[in-house]
């Protein structure tokens, strides 16, 4: 069969931000073609998020020799388990390498619908205190946007995907179109009570702002509650672009939607100065394919967009595609989330939860607000919750016999509340992406080389969240409180980002403030490449927010004729 | 039951060439073999279904489908790790961590299979040698101690033995590691068994709301987190 090789756009990955510019290229009547590398999802096969433990052969144990022989960098996530391992690479087939004693978990979801699948949904807005951070403190590069560049676009992305929250009238953290926000425990409301009262309503805890339906929307059934999203949704209620965005693409009759297919680099024609297309990897028959179109988006996340940037080499641009500052691969970033406190909460033992409610609290930032710390720059939030243990604590706790088997089946623990927290990383042009010539993938493409270590700005802030952690559960009425800090394994919080940035001047950023490389006007990146900063907040909402506006952007240019 | 397709109607769902995902899957023809096996109908849950309610009734469908076929299919394992007298040990320790009662206890959820599985496919061969090795030195302990292995101990004895062993259950090695790793398993395969989750805690897959205040008669909602 003679395949199609032309095309108005192309966007290189089917997750969380190619979805969307899926979506937005397809409505805008563009023809549309999205590579992915991986594998097709049939949601009536691989969504098994109803499957109980019985039905697993290790009860959800994971079959450990298996996940250390082909997922040892994959397994370290909390969502590569019995269920939704297969929706994470495999690390043999996917290597990438890193200096001695600078480890990083680069976790990455390769088939339709990416990462968006397994994701963790929280949304979060970011405001101008995040985006005028970089310029006012003179790290990094100032950010080209501002929040009133960026509040419609989350106005409509949220519109069309459904995000359940609650209205605080926090600046720092902008309220959105919310559902109805989820419930928070009852051990929660007091704790937000009196952590209100504790410090004058300058800490403020709310319920998690997350991308699940709490009401039917846009034709996906709202939330049951069975508590496991990450291993897929039969009634559509979490936000995955499998769920979503892509089926509307779908519906505009102008997608083409290509799995396995690996996208080894962008072409580059000197006559146009333009990106040609694409050059891909048939990931099933390793033959070569050239596709062509007049938009490239990279939405491939974060690190391999930067490498395959970096893997686009020519005459004009020897030191990698749109590389002319050299920030291509540099400033990569993540969330610093190694540290927090848990404690019991004593009380309440008539009341326990019904239903897996699959989101916590959220406290918002509040260092670094109105007062300067003099420790660190900027902040971080704590996701969290309570809950009582249940037959589990069986496991640890002293006994046998009769009575013992009859408290573990009628009786709960105590309530025990968590709190870790989510910390900026600041962009560090020595926290780098490069190309390791040495070590191939499967399909004989260079690996990338991942070169990250957290500084002393992050290290300052995981130990005053530990502080405020334990502050804030005392406030709440917590007894027991154990502060923690655990392994510094930077990539683990999922949220990596920076390595394609966007700035004012082509010198010293690879992007412009729509997300179009300063010197390839066609070619858009729109992952978390882009980012200048990484804020506090989970940056899907911003990603995808970007992503949109650089689509109509680029659509608008089009139209003119200006590409 | 209804059928599926009294929920939705066969108009409403697109054929696999409509369909985003199954469109190019090599696999795709196996797939819909399968639903058409599950659901027992010609119609795919469509991705973007018309009426929400109907795909939430057609998603129970299915997994109830799904649950009483695997059902069918649980068939019991021969032991691969355990000696006769490693699993007689084994099994007895487990009884007395959960004994029946009103309720089943270890022996009736097959726990010492589970814990064959584990020791199988899943220790490491440290870990495996420690446990089995542990299980060794209870029988050298009670020999010691009355002359006799654990198995054939009067249950007073047996249960001196064991609140000896809770008491060591975090050790390194030697019984109380044995002990320690066997009630951790025997507590976690007894839970997560089909039995004792369909008929003891009743756990359901599909809570359908979400109560933060709930009174505590309320249990029993879900899996392990």
């Amino acid at each position: 069969m003679r395949q199609k090789r032309r095309y108005d756009a192309i966007v290189v990955g089917s997750g969380m931000t190619g979805g969307w510019a899926a979506k937005e290229l397809t409505e805008h009547g563009l023809d549309t073609l999205v590579l992915e590398a991986g594998r097709p999802i049939d949601p009536n096969k691989d969504y098994v998020e109803h499957v109980p433990e019985y039905q697993v052969r290790f009860r959800g144990l994971g079959d450990r020799k298996a996940l250390e022989r082909d997922q040892p960098m994959q397994k370290d996530c909390y969502a590569c388990d019995e269920w939704s391992g297969k929706f994470f690479v495999n690390d043999r087939e996917n290597p990438y390498t890193t200096p001695d004693g600078k480890p990083f978990r680069w976790i990455r979801g390769r088939q339709v619908g990416g990462r968006s699948i397994m994701w963790g949904r929280q949304v979060y807005r970011w405001s101008d205190l995040d985006f005028e951070a970089n310029g006012k403190e003179g790290v990094g590069v100032d950010w080209p946007i501002r929040y009133a560049d960026i509040a419609p676009w989350y106005d409509h992305v949220e519109r069309f995907i459904g995000i359940s929250g609650q209205k605080e009238n926090l600046p720092q953290l902008p309220d959105g179109q919310f559902l109805p926000p989820m419930a928070m425990n009852c051990v929660e409301q007091q704790a937000r009570e009196n952590i209100l009262k504790s410090f004058g309503g300058e800490r403020v805890m709310t319920i998690g702002r997350v991308a699940i339906l709490t009401q039917n929307h846009n034709g996906r059934a709202a939330c049951h509650y069975c508590g496991h999203c990450e291993r897929g949704c039969v009634t559509l209620s979490y936000f995955s672009s499998v769920n979503a965005t892509l089926p509307a693409a779908q519906k505009t009759g102008k997608l083409t939607l290509r799995p396995f297919s690996v996208v080894e680099s962008v072409l580059y024609d000197t006559k146009t100065s333009r990106a040609r297309g694409v050059r891909v990897i048939d990931a099933n028959t390793n033959e070569a394919l050239e596709f062509e179109g007049k938009l490239v988006f990279l939405c491939a996340s974060a690190i391999e967009s930067a490498r395959l940037l970096l893997n686009s080499r020519s005459e004009r641009f020897p030191n990698g595609l749109a590389n002319d500052s050299d920030q291509v691969g540099r400033n990569l970033m993540d969330h610093v989330f190694f540290a927090g406190a848990n404690a019991e909460m004593p009380g309440s033992l008539d009341k326990t939860t019904y239903g897996n409610r699959p989101n916590g609290i959220y406290v918002a930032r509040f260092r670094n607000v109105k007062s300067k710390h003099p420790d660190f720059l900027r902040g971080y939030g704590f996701q969290g919750g309570a809950d009582r243990s249940g037959w589990d604590r069986g496991q640890w706790t002293p006994g046998f016999g009769a009575d013992f088997k009859r408290s573990l089946i009628t009786e709960q623990g105590p309530w025990g509340f968590w709190m870790g927290g989510f910390g900026e990383m600041l962009p560090n042009p020595e926290n780098r992406v490069t190309i390791d010539a040495e070590v191939k993938d499967k399909w004989g493409i260079p690996a990338a080389h991942i070169a990250c270590s957290l500084g002393e700005n992050e290290m300052a802030m995981t130990r005053d969240m530990q502080v405020t952690a334990a502050e804030l559960l005392a406030a709440a009425g917590a007894r027991d409180i154990h502060t923690y800090q655990s392994p510094i394994l930077p990539g683990l919080c999922i949220h990596e980002m920076g390595t394609a940035r966007m700035g004012r001047d082509p010198k010293t950023s690879v992007l412009n403030a729509h997300n179009q490389a300063h010197a390839v006007k066609n070619l858009f990146v729109t992952d978390g490449a882009c980012m200048a900063s990484s804020a506090n907040q989970n940056p899907s909402i911003t990603y995808m927010a970007l992503t949109a506006r650089a689509v109509n952007y680029a659509v608008e240019q089009l139209k003119r004729r200006e590409l | 039951m209804s059928s599926p397709t009294d929920l939705i109607s066969v108009d409403e769902a697109p054929t696999a060439s409509h369909s985003i995902v199954a469109r190019y899957s090599p696999e795709e023809s196996m797939h819909r073999r399968e639903m058409l096996k599950v659901i027992g109908a010609a119609a795919a849950l469509p991705f973007v279904p018309a009426r929400a309610d109907a795909a939430v009734r057609l998603a129970e469908s299915v997994h109830r489908r799904l649950d009483a076929e695997r059902a069918a299919t649980g068939a019991p394992c021969a032991l691969r790790v355990l000696s006769p007298e490693q699993n007689a040990l084994v099994s007895m320790i487990a009884e007395m961590i959960i004994p029946e009662t009103d309720t089943p206890g270890a022996t009736s959820v097959h726990v010492n299979e589970f814990l064959d599985l584990l020791l199988a496919e899943w220790s490491t061969d440290e870990d495996r040698t420690l446990f089995l090795a542990g299980l060794e030195a209870i029988d050298h302990e009670t020999r010691a101690t009355y002359g006799k292995p654990f198995v054939e101990l009067a249950e007073p004895d047996r249960v001196v033995t064991l609140r000896a062993l809770d008491a060591m259950r975090d050790a390194r090695d030697g019984g109380g590691r044995a002990f320690g790793e066997l009630k951790r398993l025997t507590v976690y395969a007894y839970f997560t068994s089909e039995t004792v989750q369909k008929n003891v805690l009743k756990t359901t897959m599909w809570p359908g709301r979400y109560d933060g205040c709930a009174s505590v008669v309320l249990q029993g909602t879900g899996s392990p987190r």
